[in-house]
């Protein structure tokens, strides 16, 4: 299935331009299945949208590690079955991407849906970004849980960073699903 | 991501430039080993200057070398945080773990 890509509107995106609650706000809808998850760079793809809202430098950087902390969950721990603590153990993260290499090379079947779109909030501008996988959803709490005791800081430690930058995360369906709400302004 | 290394007495620069993600690895722990396995060497510097993006794999990546470092008795630092690199280490209390500037 080729990926879909909604384009906004005619409005113009313009993030110095503030539009009243009620106008529709622009929204990116983008479906990868198991070919794109398999060959393409999906990040790239997605930080040209990201890059074209116009933000500042600061706020770039902070979407992007947001945006591939949990796109990388989703496919990792949602599709692929990895679990991160292997990580933490020595030599783990070798293992890990060489399982991973694997995985995703045998991998026949399931997607990751994105979405990313402003929304108006009670006069703040947010960025929404979900992030929805066809897997069997994972133990989102255990794993921010390990984060915290495990001192090699490998497992864990980028979902309390998104915590930490975001307004909102949250999580839904059987753990397959999460929204992130990420201030602009 | 590239990575370019210079060393000059005892100090040597890991330069990155580009997306400090999980598809560095491979690069970053190549020039990471061998500079950890350097004898000469007794502190390593890392130039985030042309970082463009990282991630929470490249936080881990680092925590690695600083691990490697430290059995080879090698200081670790982080030189050149700008940005938004700089507020995600610091939201990472990096500034804790590393000698950041």
């Amino acid at each position: 299935m080729d990926p879909v890509v909604l384009l906004p509107s005619r409005e113009r995106i313009n993030a110095g331009e503030r539009l009243s609650q009620p106008e529709r706000q622009w929204r990116v809808h983008v479906e990868l299945s198991v070919t794109e998850l398999k060959s393409l760079d999906v990040m790239p793809w997605l930080m040209w949208w990201v890059d074209n809202i116009q933000l500042e430098e600061q706020r770039r950087g902070q979407v992007f590690l947001i945006l591939s902390e949990l796109l990388n969950n989703a496919l990792d721990h949602g599709l692929l079955g990895l679990d991160s603590r292997l990580k933490a153990e020595s030599g783990g993260f070798e293992c890990y991407i060489q399982i991973r290499t694997d995985r995703l090379a045998a991998l026949s079947a399931g997607f990751i849906d994105i979405e990313m779109g402003r929304v108006w909030q009670a006069e703040r501008e947010l960025l929404r970004l979900g992030v929805k996988d066809s897997g069997p959803g994972f133990d989102h709490v255990a794993m921010s849980q390990a984060g915290l005791t495990d001192n090699s800081g490998f497992s864990g430690r980028g979902l309390g960073l998104v915590r930490d930058l975001c307004e909102t995360l949250e999580y839904r369906g059987n753990g397959n699903e999460v929204v992130a709400l990420y201030r602009i302004n | 991501m590239d990575v370019k290394v210079q060393v000059s007495g005892e100090k040597a620069t890991l330069s990155l430039s580009g997306r400090f993600d999980f598809t560095a690895y491979k690069e970053f722990r190549q020039h990471a080993d061998r500079t950890v396995q350097n004898n000469g060497v007794t502190g390593v510097e890392v130039d985030l200057r042309g970082v463009e993006y990282l991630d929470s794999s490249a936080l881990g990546m680092l925590l690695l070398l600083k691990e490697n470092a430290e059995k080879s008795k090698q200081s670790v630092s982080l030189v050149n945080c700008q940005g938004a690199v700089r507020r995600i280490l610091e939201v990472a209390n990096f500034d804790k773990l590393f000698r950041l500037s």
